[in-house]
């Protein structure tokens, strides 16, 4: 029976609340008096207070909190669920935000009047909040909603340049391919109730042993899950978004959304056994493939970067089909998946980051010929830049390599060693374009300066070495991060 | 009463209807029109599914539905207002201009 | 602080890296020195642990240093040296030291150059130290990068090609290697105290896994584990077919990275099959040793005879490293204790050698801007200093007697003719050719006229004698005194001869 909220409903609620109370604050302030900039100050005071309240779960590894009985630690009726480890990659979103929001201030924020800055800084708060939401969700209705709630601000994130044509397009698109995949995920909910009676993960095993309604239904939903994660064949919109949407959001769309929506996806992995471990492995090697082949194609870096994202997770399936093939595997594959986004979220933050930086010098461009030699002459944004794609590319020492290094051995463990050698083949072909990266930067000579001189950033500087250093330090001594 | 299966036959043609003329459409107004369509075929789904088992946590669902199909509405519809002030056209083939 | 003479060798470097980014633009020399403090105190350090630190007396390792790293999966901080990596930490950070005063002239980006190499140090010696074989694997993956931008972006016209190759060749061997670890993990958690990347413990486990195994697609397991090892480490060596980046690499590299590639990267090949894929998989070794030794035949003929029709100085000097580092497969292939002693001592003799002779191609190639050797002649006549030093690296690299280069290749010789008499007798010719190119290089670029836009040219300066000296000296006293360097291998190698001579006589049996 409903009673009062107990301490587990107040821990996960607390960062909501702090966010939404961001929200509100933001919106009354600007109602009262229109002309005061108090939105940037509103927005990281609520991120920050998001982060503090959701630290104690974070860092609670191994014993449980204070008044609440037992980890994971589920609240309203079950209907979210977080595990330490999950806390963590919460943190991740919200850093995401973050810096989303500082890469913002000498940009976004100058384009046009309040109205505008206002839209940035209350939407920049909304989306974690969804992302949260999305990656405890334990229900149906939690599910939807969080993803709702991460995916409507992003559509107008992306369209927030709307002067520039591209960025319109990249909004108009994810807002209506967006919509097509919610179409399926509810759908798929609605049928996976009608056949099993239950709105719970609890639904999907009972799907699987049920009738055709039902499997239909986990059908539509994988499907709706997997467009939000970008999985082969549901991955074409997200270059296309990624270049289009200004870089700042596109950092944003990579370390959180990704995350996000992985974390719904384990959540609701159908355990193991039935299903069995091909169809994931399929899927993720598909989707490697597919990713690796069209980036080698690509000019623009966010395009490569946005393809470097959908095999990143493509790669993460593999640790699904660990699962499936090595039933009682949950905790460490979860570690491993949490390390993984974890790893995966700072370097794409390092490499957007850093991008949105040399596409400012380089006259809003982010095409290679643009940024040619560009690495040499700022070596700040450039280093940053290249350790991130080093990172991306899973070379030892950074905190992608043992991204990748943890999910292939819970691959080679659970017994799918040519699976895993498969997959390593398929990273290793990536390495062909994260090295073109590096050569465009550095080997190439200089192209001459275009567009206007950019504006000094300060903020975003400094910023970006908060992603940077976090890519080194959990390379090379994951042990705290790992102890999910 | 009408069997609850008729009902999910019913939701189906509506959902696949809404995937046709997502498929094939290609007027932005049209195509929100589709996914509209969709969510409420789901909803449809939901509630008779809801009277079938006789708990109403399938009838809280459309609730969430239609507000989440509202505010999509709105963002949309912004958005489809940008796109025509800039191209004075609703074809979504010409959303071409990013491409490598 | 000897409880962390290891950890400091190796992370100096890495201080100093970190320091040279942190000096501001445009303080070049400054730059410089602090590279130089760097490795100089490396090397320092290095040297105190060769001459007074190490105990030749000692069997197993010294210095050894462990620390959890990565608990989940049992990965450790695990350090150590023995006498097969001291004289090769030795020579790391003396040819590092020296690849510092070989790069004064580099004016493109000097910080980043300067950080690069540092970092490559902490790399190299970090592969040298490492006994846990998941470290030993991120010290191998971390030295790729700075030589990946050292060449790509301070080489020659075509860099980038020569970059990348290098960078595909090296990391597919390195891929085999990290799948074989992987097994490797998985196979020790059968056994004792759970699944270790310890090397040492993986080296005692060796004889029951050998026992033990199943089979893989029709193969025994150690089979497979040590084949991809091998591919992995035949890459860096560079081993007959594997080698066709190197001279690449050489040609486009600036001088002081050749240096470097050559001194002491090819080494770490050899050393990893030494410590890693000899030991780990020694049943899989003893049944391949008559193909390794035909393949180490190959290297040595093929790579002088390839050396043999070169025009450009630089090519000559590659092709003459991937003959010499033949002798080291054909030595250690053999596995008696003549043969392991030349081979080790083939690495330390080889580093100095052919550091020695990039050096003298980088000398006339900063004079000449071209490496062609029909264009030159007559060179005795402006620099005499130059011909003197020139004489004992190309008298050191072809073998003559009295230098170092002959007692490791007659150690070797002398060892792989209890086993393979006919391959010995084939690749003297490989001695034959060496000498023969050499020589003609020699002669081109020294005697004859001297062309008339040359008469300018002057010796070599103070800065580039005090960097081909010390090799020089080491040509001769190696060549002289070869003990300084045996004395400190001997127990080690014998230890592990005796391990792995039981398999051998198994196959022989």
């Amino acid at each position: 029976m409903p009673g009062p909220l107990t301490p587990s409903d107040w821990l996960l609620a607390a960062p909501l609340l702090w966010l939404a109370g961001g929200v509100v604050a933001i919106l009354v302030l600007d109602a009262f008096r229109p002309a005061a900039r108090h939105e940037a100050g509103l927005a990281f005071l609520a991120l920050l207070g998001a982060a503090w309240s959701l630290w104690p779960l974070a860092e609670a590894a191994g014993e449980p909190l204070e008044g609440i009985p037992g980890l994971p630690v589920r609240a309203f009726s079950g209907m979210l669920e977080a595990s330490p480890g999950n806390a963590v990659v919460g943190l991740l979103c919200l850093g995401a935000a973050a810096l989303a929001g500082i890469l913002s201030l000498r940009s976004l924020c100058r384009l046009e009047s309040g109205r505008h800055r206002t839209a940035l800084w209350t939407l920049l708060l909304v989306a974690p909040a969804g992302m949260l939401v999305t990656l405890a969700s334990s229900h149906f209705a939690t599910l939807f909603l969080g993803i709702e709630t991460l995916s409507l601000p992003l559509y107008v994130l992306s369209a927030l340049r709307r002067t520039e044509e591209g960025s319109v397009e990249a909004g108009l698109k994810y807002f209506l391919l967006g919509a097509f995949a919610s179409g399926f995920l509810v759908f798929g909910m609605a049928l996976l109730y009608a056949g099993t009676g239950r709105m719970d993960p609890g639904a999907v095993t009972a799907a699987l042993e049920g009738g055709a309604l039902a499997r239909a239904g986990l059908g539509f939903l994988y499907a709706g899950l997997l467009f939000k994660l970008a999985i082969a064949p549901f991955h074409l919109w997200v270059a296309d978004v990624y270049q289009g949407a200004p870089t700042p959001i596109t950092a944003l769309m990579a370390a959180g959304t990704k995350a996000a929506a992985a974390l719904a996806l384990l959540h609701w992995a159908p355990p193991a056994g039935p299903l069995g471990s091909g169809a994931w492995a399929l899927l993720a090697c598909a989707t490697l493939a597919l990713a690796n082949l069209t980036a080698l194609n690509q000019e623009n870096l966010k395009r490569i970067l946005a393809l470097s994202g959908v095999a990143h997770a493509g790669l993460l399936l593999f640790a699904l089909a660990a699962l499936q093939a090595a039933p009682g595997s949950g905790a460490s594959v979860e570690a491993a998946v949490n390390f993984y986004l974890v790893a995966y979220g700072v370097s794409a933050l390092a490499a957007f980051g850093a991008l949105e930086l040399l596409e400012r010098r380089a006259g809003g461009h982010a095409e290679a010929s643009a940024l040619r030699g560009l690495g040499r002459r700022f070596p700040v944004a450039g280093g940053i830049l290249a350790l991130a794609v080093l990172s991306l590319a899973g070379i030892p020492g950074t905190a992608g390599f043992l991204g990748k290094y943890f999910v292939f051995a819970e691959l080679v463990r659970s017994g799918e060693v040519g699976v895993a050698l498969l997959g390593i083949l398929l990273t290793l072909w990536s390495f062909a374009y994260y090295l073109r990266i590096l050569v465009v930067l550095y080997m190439k000579d200089a192209a001459p300066a275009g567009g206007p001189p950019a504006v000094q950033d300060t903020p975003a500087a400094v910023a970006l070495w908060v992603p940077a250093v976090l890519v080194v330090l959990l390379g090379v001594w994951p042990a705290p991060a790992h102890l999910l | 009463m009408i069997p609850t299966a008729h009902v999910h036959i019913l939701a189906a043609l509506l959902f696949g209807l809404g995937i046709l003329g997502f498929l094939r459409q290609r007027n932005a107004i049209m195509l929100l029109m589709s996914v509209e369509l969709m969510l409420n075929s789901a909803n449809l789904s939901f509630l008779a599914a809801a009277r079938e088992q006789g708990n109403v946590d399938g009838a809280m669902m459309p609730l969430f539905v239609l507000v989440v199909a509202a505010a999509e509405a709105a963002v949309g519809l912004a958005l489809i207002i940008i796109l025509f002030r800039k191209r004075v056209s609703l074809d979504v083939d010409l959303l071409r201009s990013l491409r490598d | 602080m000897s409880d962390y003479l290891l950890t400091l060798i190796t992370f100096l470097p890495l201080v100093g890296s970190v320091a040279v980014l942190l000096l501001p633009k445009g303080a070049d020399n400054a730059v410089r020195w602090t590279a130089a403090v760097f490795t100089g105190a490396a090397l320092a350090l290095s040297t105190w642990l060769y001459f007074v630190g190490f105990d030749d007396g000692a069997t197993g390792m010294q210095f050894v240093e462990q620390r959890s790293w990565i608990p989940a999966f049992n990965i450790e901080y695990f350090l150590g040296v023995d006498g097969i990596s001291l004289p090769l930490i030795w020579l790391s950070a003396l040819i590092h030291f020296v690849a510092v005063f070989a790069s004064w002239g580099i004016r493109k980006s000097v910080k980043g150059y300067f950080a690069l190499l540092l970092l490559l140090e902490v790399g190299v010696n970090g592969v040298f130290c490492a006994l846990d074989f998941f470290l030993f694997y991120v010290f191998w993956e971390i030295m790729l990068l700075p030589m990946y931008f050292l060449i790509g972006i301070w080489g020659g016209p075509r860099r980038e090609y020569a970059a990348i190759k290098f960078f595909l060749y090296t990391l597919a061997g390195s891929v085999l290697m990290l799948v074989a670890m992987v097994a490797l993990y998985l196979m020790s958690g059968n056994y004792g105290d759970g699944a270790t990347f310890n090397i040492l413990t993986m080296h005692e486990l060796a004889g029951q896994w050998v026992a033990d195994q199943g089979t893989f697609l029709g193969m025994r397991f150690t089979t497979w584990i040590f084949w991809f090892l091998f591919v992995g480490f035949a890459v860096k060596i560079p081993v007959f077919p594997f080698h066709t980046w190197l001279p690449d690499a050489h040609v486009e590299a600036p001088t002081p990275i050749s240096v470097i590639l050559a001194g002491i990267l090819l080494k770490l090949g050899s050393y990893g099959m030494l410590r890693i894929n000899f030991p780990l998989a020694p049943d899989a070794f003893a049944q391949a040793a008559d193909f390794l030794a035909i393949l180490g035949t190959i290297n040595i003929v093929y790579g002088a005879y390839v050396a043999m029709g070169q025009t450009d100085f630089k090519r000559v000097v590659a092709y003459s490293s991937v003959s010499h580092m033949g002798y080291f497969l054909l030595g250690s292939a053999a596995w008696t204790i003549e043969g392991i002693n030349g081979a080790s001592l083939q690495l330390f003799t080889h580093g100095t050698s052919s550091a020695m002779l990039f050096l003298i191609v980088g000398v006339v190639y900063d004079r000449a801007h071209h490496r062609n050797l029909n264009d030159f002649g007559g060179l005795a006549q402006r620099m005499p200093f130059y011909l003197g030093l020139s004489t004992i690296g190309i008298f050191a690299g072809l073998g003559l007697p009295g230098m170092s280069g002959f007692i490791s290749e007659a150690l070797t010789l002398l060892g792989a003719y209890q086993v393979y008499p006919v391959l010995v007798i084939i690749s003297t010719l490989g001695i034959l050719m060496t000498a023969a190119f050499l020589l003609y290089a020699l002669q081109r670029v020294f005697l004859g006229p001297l062309p008339e836009k040359y008469s300018g040219f002057q010796d070599i300066n103070g800065r580039e004698a005090f960097c081909m000296i010390p090799f020089a000296a080491l040509c001769i006293l190696v060549g002289v005194l070869p003990s300084l360097v045996l004395d400190k291998m001997a127990l080690a190698i014998e230890a592990l001869q005796n391990d792995l001579a039981p398999f051998f006589q198994a196959v022989a049996g």
